[in-house]
């Protein structure tokens, strides 16, 4: 129990809970860094590459359909 | 009723639609509940904090694209009350959600889990016969989509041709 409240308090006060994309801290940096890094464009049009082939896939499925 | 009857316009709303909403069902359960994969989790192993954040970064980027793509389905269903000579089928509406869902689902499988490799479904799997029971269970849905699409739209095709026989009957 004593354990688990010291973890609780450890996490909740710990610097690298700061880690979001925005966060002032040393994750923060790195997930900036990360995300916003050489390869963001890259990953940008790999991440949306589906929406692409999605577009053409229901316009040739529109074109068969009946009705 | 006119023959000139339509459900097209229902149809490719009901499609559009489907791909969106396959896309927050793959995100909601895969995602955020189960957490099987994230984005890019092939790329980036989730076993830091960092890892983890510019995975969320990266499907927050693909759901907004999958919440845009909801938007234009309702936009299309907006549109399709206005077309006139509509048969509001909502057996054919239903099945255009699976055509979509399932093409989602083949779509996005065989991009992401087998040609980028951007993640596989059980992530800790790597690529496995998850990946190809996705696929699969996207063929079954687009495919059960495009059968019930096709006999809703028998169904009314049926329809009007016995109203068009009874009427010429009532009036001869």
């Amino acid at each position: 129990m004593i354990r688990l409240a010291i973890a609780t308090l450890a996490l909740t006060f710990a610097g690298e809970v700061l880690a979001c994309p925005i966060c002032n801290s040393t994750t923060g940096l790195a997930v900036r860094s990360t995300i916003f890094g050489q390869d963001f464009f890259k990953t940008f049009w790999e991440v949306l590459a589906p929406f692409p082939l999605l577009a053409v896939s229901v316009y040739a499925i529109n074109r068969s359909l009946p009705g | 009723m006119s023959s000139q009857v339509v459900t097209k316009p229902l149809t490719t709303a009901g499609i559009v639609l489907g791909i969106g909403l396959g896309g927050f069902v793959d995100g909601i359960v895969f995602h955020q509940l189960l957490q099987t994969h994230s984005m890019l989790s092939a790329r980036f192993p989730r076993t830091t904090v960092a890892n983890v954040e510019v995975n969320m970064f990266w499907d927050g980027v693909f759901h907004s694209f999958t919440w845009i793509v909801t938007l234009i389905g309702i936009g299309l269903l907006f549109r399709a009350q206005g077309v006139r000579n509509i048969f509001w089928s909502g057996r054919a509406f239903v099945g255009s959600l699976f055509l979509g869902w399932g093409m989602f689902n083949i779509v996005e499988g065989v991009i992401d889990h087998h040609v980028l490799h951007l993640h596989h479904v059980i992530e800790s799997r790597g690529h496995s016969i998850f990946d190809a029971m996705f696929l699969l269970l996207g063929a079954v849905f687009a495919l059960g989509g495009w059968v019930t699409i096709r006999s809703a739209v028998g169904i009314v095709s049926e329809d009007l041709t016995s109203r068009t026989n009874a009427s010429d009957h009532g009036r001869s």
